[in-house]
């Protein structure tokens, strides 16, 4: 694939990269023609600055050096791919240079076959990634359902569930089914959809001595989860999806790859330089491509995929609005000042005031009680929502009583 | 006379339980009698007003009206409810003549039978007298495009000195909740921290005014606003401005109208996102002067009615004066967002 100009005549001729002047351009990179190689270093290096914490340490004697453990979910997605990608050639590199390397990799694929019969078989793509990138680290492939085995971390948070079934236990496939059918939306089910991937992932970094997760999220992706979340009633939140640091769930997150937009990783993995890595992207194949037909409104469609089509449109043609968003999203802070009454129980982020004011209606304001609509919340006169965020509780309004793992 | 069939319960109003259900409030999808909306409609409305305090017994405020059917049907409510509880509030209505001819000579006469109807004073003050330049003639000096921003930037001010004149020291405005999440949107992407940590607040006593501006309908879905001017037959002016057409408006609105359908909470869950954004801004007080030619508060050494005013009577046909995004006003335009503005969502029908 190589940028074209049409002259005057009509005849097409190469474009030249910009920076070596020899070789033809294959992307305009924010007003840069670039080449392969050198659109490949561009990616590198975007991947590399956020990385900078994980270089190999020289020692002082006495300080430890073993590699530190990192967490990466794979989804064969373009950026999750991507992502293990650069991640290899960097620690490929620091293994040339220092015989040492500064991190290793935990790659967990999340099998979510359960809810979804579509998805990619996850032991065929594994082995096909796991040859192509041998010496990164560890592969695992862990079921959604899973989720459930964390028994530590489940909090009996299950709402219209007697005592005795609680007990049971139960085919988890058919458990996690059930929890997910008995939500009243698309946007909700893939609302908590999210927030299952999340803790599992959480979970397992805990399970696996991981000091961080490595997320692939894009600029795009960031900011789409952004104006997603604020549309979802979560904006309390969005720090702690979208910022590098310290997240409430006892790991660390990172995006090494927010410095990246989507499109430009859409033609990334569709180089034959250096590796090509479209045939890796299993889980890609109607990603971000513009193949997908996009659901209309009102036909079942997201909160989440109408904001993936929103930026879409905003990143073909004011890539800055993008990088505004996120910038607009670092500068938010966690209120430290309001007391934390407590985590949500189902998302696990410290709640904001909470789902008592979800419907924001007269009585609701007035503290009276609300109407009494059965939502599975059998917790006596509690408030609806009031172990909840207003997201979460959002989300779960007006669903069939069911049985929350966390 | 036969009697009345019995109403199935499917079609039982869901408050009332007696009457037979006939709007589907756009909010919830709670299925009421006509009755039961209004009152629900009212009662909402004076829940936020309570809650916040917004009012205090023996005060006179003003209601920005413009005889459109958002700053009526705040006239109209805001009326039954000082009555119904009591508030012991006066209210005055305050319209601004932006000098449309066509268009703002037509939507005063509205305001002037509201003010007969609702039995308020009405005061009107004019850009003419205030600036000495009308829209119209702005419009002829510099031509169509840009318009939006100096009538903008005028209008706020004009409110503000408005209510000075009539010694009033809070003013009332129609923004709905609807107008509220898209401007939390529009701040998120241009990444405008400031007014993202003022826009959702009820009431802003802002920095560059003295006169205090509260929103009693920020919880209001447009579409209810409409359903209740409807059903209480509220006289209002529906024409659009002739120099800033309904499409202006753009994909920040169409984003918002699509989120309603997929999720009609999601309206009242984007002011809910924007009042936390709010708590989350790091505040950076900005320092503030008065503006050296006609005293308004600023963080400019003019303020920005006087610096679009200096490029206007300095006579330099179809410059646009492009003004800073600052603090003060609500509607800034420029190329950039025009553009924005026009990215269209994917499929048919997302546009209702
Ligand atoms: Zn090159
Ligand atoms: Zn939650
Ligand atoms: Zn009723
Ligand atoms: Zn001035």
């Amino acid at each position: 694939m190589t940028e074209q100009n049409i002259t005057p005549n009509g005849a097409t001729v190469p474009t030249f990269c910009k920076r070596c002047s020899t070789n033809s351009s294959v992307i305009n990179l924010r007003t840069e023609h670039l080449c392969s190689d050198c659109f490949d270093k561009y990616v590198r290096s975007k991947c590399i600055k956020r990385m900078e914490a994980y270089r190999v340490r020289y020692n002082p004697p006495d300080t430890d050096t073993s590699p530190r453990r990192l967490l990466l979910p794979l989804s064969f997605g373009i950026s999750s791919t991507t992502l293990l990608h650069l991640l290899n050639s960097q620690l490929q590199n620091q293994l040339a240079r220092t015989t040492r390397t500064g991190f290793v990799l935990i790659v967990v694929h999340i099998d979510e076959s359960a809810i979804n019969p579509t998805v990619p078989l996850a032991e065929e793509g594994m082995r096909a990634v796991q040859e192509w990138f041998p010496d990164v680290g560890e592969y695992f492939i862990v079921r959604l359902e899973g989720i459930y085995g964390f028994s530590n971390a489940v909090k009996a948070f299950e709402m219209g569930v007697e005592e005795e079934e609680r007990r049971g236990g139960g085919d988890w496939r058919e458990k996690l089914k059930g929890l997910l059918g008995a939500l009243p939306s698309p946007t909700s089910r893939m609302d908590l959809l999210q927030i299952l991937r999340t803790r599992l992932i959480t979970e397992l970094a805990r399970k696996y001595a991981c000091e961080a997760v490595l997320w692939g999220d894009t600029t795009t992706r960031l900011a789409e989860k952004m104006l997603a979340e604020t549309a979802k009633g979560r904006g309390f939140s969005v720090p702690w999806q979208t910022s590098d640091g310290d997240s409430p769930y006892g790991v660390k997150f990172l995006y090494p790859l927010r410095d990246l937009l989507k499109k430009e990783l859409v033609v990334y993995v569709s180089l034959e330089v250096p590796t090509p890595l479209r045939p890796l992207c299993f889980g890609a194949a109607e990603e971000g491509e513009g193949k997908k037909k996009h659901a209309a409104v009102g036909k079942g469609i997201t909160i989440d995929e109408l904001m993936t089509q929103y930026f879409e449109g905003i990143e073909g043609q004011y890539p800055s609005i993008v990088a505004n968003v996120v910038r607009t999203a670092g500068k938010l802070v966690t209120e430290g000042g309001v007391v934390r009454i407590g985590r949500c129980n189902i998302c696990g982020l410290p709640r904001d005031g909470g789902g008592g004011e979800l419907v924001l209606d007269a009585k609701t304001k007035l503290g009276e009680s609300s109407s009494g609509e059965v939502n599975g919340n059998r917790s006596g006169g509690k408030k609806e929502g009031g172990d909840m965020c207003y997201g979460c509780a959002r989300s779960v309004h007006g669903a069939r009583p069911y049985e929350w793992p966390l | 006379m036969p009697p009345a069939l019995p109403i199935p319960a499917s079609k039982l109003c869901e408050s009332c339980l007696s009457a037979r259900a006939l709007i589907s409030r756009p909010k919830t999808h709670q299925k009421l009698c006509k009755p039961c909306f209004l009152s629900t409609f009212e009662s909402e409305i004076h829940a936020t007003i309570v809650s916040t305090n917004l009012f205090t017994k023996g005060s006179r405020i003003a209601i920005g009206a413009s005889g459109g059917k958002d700053s009526t049907v705040l006239a109209s409510v805001l009326k039954t409810l000082n009555e119904r509880y009591d508030y012991g509030v006066e209210f005055v209505l305050l319209s601004i003549d932006e000098g449309i001819k066509g268009y703002r000579d037509d939507s005063l006469e509205t305001v002037k039978r509201n003010a007969i109807q609702y039995g308020m004073e009405l005061v009107i003050v004019s850009y003419e007298e205030l600036y000495g330049w009308s829209m119209d003639s702005v419009v002829e000096s510099i031509g169509k495009k840009g318009n939006c921003t100096y009538c903008g930037v005028f209008r706020r001010q004009a409110l503000d000195r408005g209510a000075e004149r009539l010694g009033i020291h809070h003013v009332v405005t129609g923004h709905n909740a609807d107008d509220i999440a898209e401007t939390v949107l529009m701040n998120l992407l241009r990444g405008d921290l400031p007014r993202l940590h003022r826009c959702t607040s009820i009431i802003t006593s802002s920095t560059s005014s003295p006169i205090a501006r509260s929103k009693p309908l920020k919880y209001a879905y447009e579409k209810e606003i409409v359903l209740y001017a409807l059903h209480k037959k509220l006289d209002y002016f529906s024409t659009e401005c002739i120099y800033s057409p309904e499409a202006f408006r753009g994909s920040a609105r169409t984003l918002i109208k699509a989120l309603e359908k997929v999720r009609p909470s999601a309206i009242l869950d984007i002011v809910r996102s924007g009042e936390a954004f709010s708590r989350m801004i790091p505040s950076q007080a900005q320092a503030m002067s008065n503006c050296a030619r006609c005293g308004y508060l600023t963080s400019q050494k003019l303020c920005k009615a006087c610096t679009l005013l200096e490029g206007l009577n300095k006579n330099r046909p179809k410059t646009i004066v492009e003004v800073e995004a600052g603090i003060e006003d609500e509607e800034v335009s420029s190329s950039l967002w025009r553009g924005i503005e026009a990215i269209k969502l994917v499929e048919e029908g997302i546009a209702n």
